[in-house]
């Protein structure tokens, strides 16, 4: 009888293992393959940022990058010139999020900082898709970075 | 006597259940690893950070590159004062029959590293040279990412549109050359220059055109031939040259 019951114990433990086995792996994959999904995702959302400043932009007629309409609207306090171009460029490449500017020393130093400008196209701006720094040679001749972030 | 023979299989249970304890508890990842989790780790850390670093040094070379336009358009072309002299702080083309060396290159790489240095004194130099309307920047600096296995090095260069054409200082020097042979010994000055210059090339100001003569030099503003402008501080700025021209063939 004690023979039995040591094999049915036994047997009993090793259906478990196995069983905790599968399920840990089967969790462990999906997390790992979400984990990736997300990364790709992320490195995505840095591309559609990069792409979004060095998009070509047109002003007064000649051409120029996305990154100087940027730079342009900050050192001449337009919101309207950013808004536009924004617009434009988000239905353009049919987007859907938003984007903020913020002055570095602002972004770097307080906990949510007011952004100098913003545009969005939707009710909810989403998660960060990521940001980035440009250096800037502001209206009074000194250098002054701004940080230009995606949502969506 | 009571039989021990199947105690083993007690203590394999007890060991199992620290081996679920362990893995558990322990920091060390178990399971499978998803593909491309290292490449898709080095292109966030490293690939893509490095291309953001190179967009804003071709944004800020863009900037400093068309102040360099300006500055090298206000000064005839020269970065500084030419063996040709100056009239007002105009530099002169030309002293008598002779031309100043006008190197546009030269004067390109050191009027941009000079700029470039006023804002950034801690900046690397660049060689600077020209292909078409582009500025490219060559730098000895070299950008390091990520550390040890996960490295990713990249030049410090940059290229940078301008939309304007250096080369436009030859064709105003060949058209300053042919108004110097054809005027330098003309009895009245004026009337040969309004004949021979180009619309474009106007007596003392671009705005306000007046004839003004100091000794056979002449100083002119010049209209940029190609229209060219450079976006400056949220406006197209046009592009004008001030040059002054010796007629006085002592």
């Amino acid at each position: 009888m004690d023979d039995f019951t040591d094999l049915l114990s036994f047997a009993l433990i090793i259906f478990m293992l196995g069983f905790f086995t599968v399920w840990i792996f089967h969790t462990d994959t999906a997390d790992k393959s979400d984990q990736a999904l997300g990364k790709l995702d992320s490195f995505h959302g840095q591309e559609d940022l990069l792409q979004l400043i060095s998009a070509p932009a047109v002003l007064e007629n000649k051409n120029v990058q996305m990154k100087d309409v940027i730079l342009s609207a900050v050192n001449s306090n337009n919101a309207d010139l950013f808004s536009q171009k924004m617009q434009e460029y988000f239905d353009q490449q049919a987007l859907e999020g938003g984007i903020a500017v913020y002055d570095s020393v602002a972004y770097g130093a307080e906990e949510e900082p007011e952004p100098l400008f913003s545009f969005d196209n939707v009710a909810f701006l989403g998660k960060e898709k990521g940001a980035v720094y440009l250096t800037n040679i502001n209206s009074d001749g000194k250098l002054k970075s701004i940080v230009v972030k995606l949502f969506g | 006597m009571k039989s021990k023979k199947g105690t083993i299989f007690h203590w394999i249970g007890i060991a199992v259940i620290f081996a679920l304890g362990f893995a558990v508890l322990s920091p060390t990842e178990f399971g499978v690893k998803p593909k491309g989790d290292w490449q898709l780790s080095f292109l966030q850390y490293n690939y893509v950070e490095g291309e953001k670093q190179l967009a804003d040094t071709d944004q800020l070379a863009l900037q400093i590159g068309r102040k360099t336009v300006l500055s090298l358009a206000s000064k005839g072309g020269f970065s500084e004062t030419p063996s040709c002299g100056s009239i007002g702080g105009v530099n002169n083309w030309n002293k008598g029959q002779d031309f100043c060396f006008l190197n546009v290159d030269g004067n390109v790489n050191t009027e941009f590293n000079s700029i470039y240095k006023k804002y950034d004194k801690e900046a690397a130099s660049f060689t600077v040279s020209r292909q078409g309307k582009e500025l490219i920047g060559k730098s000895d600096t070299k950008v390091s990412l990520g550390s040890g296995m996960e490295q990713y090095v990249l030049n410090s260069g940059f290229r940078a549109n301008l939309g304007y054409d250096f080369d436009e200082y030859f064709l105003l020097q060949d058209q300053a050359k042919k108004m110097v042979n054809e005027c330098k010994s003309a009895p009245q000055l004026q009337d040969c220059l309004e004949k021979v210059k180009p619309a474009y090339w106007k007596f003392g100001s671009c705005d306000n055109e007046q004839f003004e003569e100091k000794a056979g030099k002449i100083i002119f503003c010049i209209e940029s031939p190609g229209k060219y402008a450079v976006f400056e501080k949220g406006t197209f700025v046009p592009v004008k040259y001030k040059v002054g021209l010796d007629f006085g063939m002592n």
